[in-house]
């Protein structure tokens, strides 16, 4: 059933490449350390805002078609291949640490909360039903009645100082240094907060899943054929609900992403120096930068983390759209043979 | 299925408190003390006593809740802002969610429709070049995020074209913003989301429409094409997105931030994140509750319109 899917969804182009896309951007994030040039912190104040080496072409181009064309005052070098900012740091390796504050967080947050107390509490409100299925149902009725981003805000504000004292003091009684130092903290607030707010949306979809399945024919026959609870479980059950949590997964990962970006760029997730994309959107927004980095005035501050998190975006969306038409059972191109497009 | 109405409304109250006493306890312990904050870095430790008697900020946790509660539940008086000082948090709210739910409604409603036509078109095109390009594009204008799109549009329309104001709120006719030119930038924006999901649900939907055997037979009385796409197929289709719109109804009171900040719109977005820095707790519990029961009856109005969707699922 699956390797079934699995052959649609390899025939879908799109689908392919946006799963390769995701894939690399997770690779290079898990590798930032190994693969960034420079350290993400490292400041240079004699080389602030250097040209950027790989949009050479790009502007050539531009100082052609651009009368007032005046290039950036540090011209641009291998060493720092993206250019560098305004303290002097290298862009390339702080899009790099990015990536793997990306990585962490949403990777972090999806375990913890999609799997393991979504799908977990999901399961149990669909098999036990009754009492613990309404318990559980309006527990996450109430998480859900919360304004999302907004209460993962106040949870960072709140919890920070706590979690920060927690960690100083861990340092001070087992002597492991460093802990504070590497932003720890930041991440486990963030993903904590996003994973208190998670769960619900994934325990609902299996227990629907759950009960859905649960009035299914089948289910009565195999008990009618005497079958044992956990061989329905597991034969039956769980592998209509693991298409639905692969979907969710998915797209819960991108969601985790953007939503990391937006509490950094607010400043109650991850703080400077500890590098995030959201920060470096933040520390380089505005109009007059964003006409300046297009007509290649300035190095791509702006631009290259905005271009990074609009392509990742796009590519769990497409990724999503093929898992859908993947893993659906009734897709149109095996019922009623019409053609499978690329999509 | 009544029994289970009542008692899922009967369940509302309840969700409220919970979420109530949630947010209050985290205000109660969470650090920053609102008087504090409102006077400054340099504050009179004086002062700042006294302003927290003024307000009862000193009595216990529970005096307080208890207070507050019934404040709400009797008078509808959900207190006094901290930081503007003697406004009352009804009349300080008021204004903000109609901002938010003027531009929210352009949105979905720009949004759903553009989508509905859309995703109709491309599940009708299926298999030309048109069915994957119009999701596609469309996905795409979906995920651009809202930093480069406001500078993007800004550039063109505003400072190029010199058509559309960049930023700004005002009113327009009838002293509606709704009806200004200032709505159209960031209300394009907002429409953009929709516009990407409801596509490809509609999309999916009338694809499983057109196959059915209603379809057919409608064909074969020898309706004209442009009717059955319309009546049957379409009507048909819409069932899912319905369901969605039931979600988007509760939405309608939130806001943005970084919209609401990027476009100088006085909404709930900017004014919730305001009072978390603020804390100004009466504003920000007023808002929490607000949106929580949207999104309870919300919840309770989809769970409800599933039943008849599909008759299998069995609820309570």
């Amino acid at each position: 059933m699956r390797a079934l899917a699995w052959e649609r969804f390899r025939r879908k182009k799109l689908a392919m490449g946006s799963l390769f896309i995701i894939v690399m951007f997770y690779l290079c994030g898990s590798l930032a350390a190994v693969l960034a040039p420079h350290s993400y912190r490292a400041q240079n104040l004699d080389n602030t805002e250097q040209a950027s080496w790989l949009s050479q072409p790009y502007c050539a181009v531009v100082s052609m078609l651009d009368p007032t064309y005046k290039p950036p005052k540090v011209a641009p070098s291998t060493d720092h291949l993206l250019g560098t900012d305004r303290a002097g740091r290298d862009l390339l390796s702080r899009i790099l640490f990015g990536m793997r504050t990306s990585v962490i967080v949403s990777v972090a947050s999806i375990l913890t909360g999609s799997i393991l107390l979504g799908v977990t509490l999901g399961a149990l409100s669909g098999f036990m039903g009754g009492r613990v299925d309404s318990l559980i149902m309006r527990i996450g009725e109430v998480f859900l009645a919360f304004p999302g981003l907004l209460l993962v805000i106040l949870i960072s504000a709140t919890v920070r100082d706590r979690v920060q004292a927690w960690a100083e003091n861990f340092e001070l009684t087992t002597g492991f240094k460093g802990l504070v130092e590497s932003g720890f903290i930041d991440y486990v607030v963030v993903f904590g907060a996003m994973s208190v707010f998670g769960w619900v949306g994934v325990a609902r979809v299996i227990r629907g899943q759950i009960l859905q399945v649960r009035e299914m024919d089948y289910i009565t026959a195999a008990i009618a054929l005497g079958g044992t609870t956990r061989r329905i479980i597991v034969t039956h059950v769980l592998p209509n609900t693991t298409n639905i949590i692969i979907y969710m997964l998915s797209v819960g990962l991108g969601a985790a992403i953007g939503s990391e970006l937006v509490l950094s760029w607010l400043g109650v997730g991850i703080k400077t120096p500890t590098p995030s994309l959201g920060v470096m959107i933040f520390e380089s927004q505005g109009q007059t930068a964003f006409l300046d980095q297009i007509s290649c005035r300035k190095p791509p501050l702006f631009l290259a983390p905005v271009t990074l998190i609009t392509v990742m975006t796009f590519a769990f969306a497409l990724l999503g759209d093929g898992l859908i038409d993947a893993l659906n059972p009734r897709s149109r191109d095996s019922v009623s043979g019409t053609k499978d497009t690329a999509l | 299925m009544v029994a289970y109405i009542v008692r899922r409304l009967l369940w509302t109250p309840v969700v409220l408190i919970i979420v109530s006493f949630a947010t209050f306890t985290l205000g109660y312990y969470g650090p920053g003390d609102p008087m504090q904050v409102l006077m400054g870095q340099k504050n009179n430790p004086e002062v700042v006593e006294r302003l927290r008697k003024e307000r009862g900020l000193d009595k216990p946790f529970f005096e307080q809740y208890v207070n507050y509660v019934t404040g709400v539940v009797t008078r509808f008086d959900f207190g006094e802002s901290y930081k503007f000082t003697g406004q009352s948090v009804g009349d300080l709210i008021r204004p903000k969610i109609w901002n938010s739910v003027q531009l929210n409604l352009v949105g979905e409603v720009l949004g759903v429709t553009i989508g509905v036509v859309l995703g109709l078109l491309a599940a009708l095109k299926q298999g030309s070049r048109w069915d994957p390009s119009i999701i596609i594009s469309s996905l795409f204008l979906s995920s651009l995020p809202l930093f480069i799109l406001q500078p993007f549009l800004a550039v063109i329309f505003s400072r190029m074209l010199r058509l559309l104001p960049s930023s700004g709120w005002e009113p327009g006719l009838f002293g509606l913003q709704i009806l200004s030119p200032y709505i159209i930038m960031p209300g394009f924006i907002l429409a953009l989301g929709p516009i990407g999901s409801v596509a490809r649900l509609m999309r999916a939907s009338t694809l499983e429409v057109v196959n059915q055997d209603y379809v057919r037979t409608a064909r074969a009385k020898g309706l004209p094409e442009n009717a059955v796409r319309l009546w049957y197929i379409g009507r048909n289709s819409i069932l899912p997105i319905i369901t969605i719109l039931g979600l988007s109804l509760a939405s309608l009171v939130e806001g943005g931030f970084i919209m609401e900040t990027l476009f100088g719109i006085p909404g709930m977005g900017r004014l919730a994140l305001d009072s978390f820095f603020a804390r100004d707790y009466p504003v920000i519990m007023a808002i929490t509750l607000i949106i929580a029961t949207a999104y309870v009856l919300a919840n309770l109005a989809i769970d409800i319109v599933y039943t008849f969707v599909d008759p299998r699922i069995r609820l309570g």
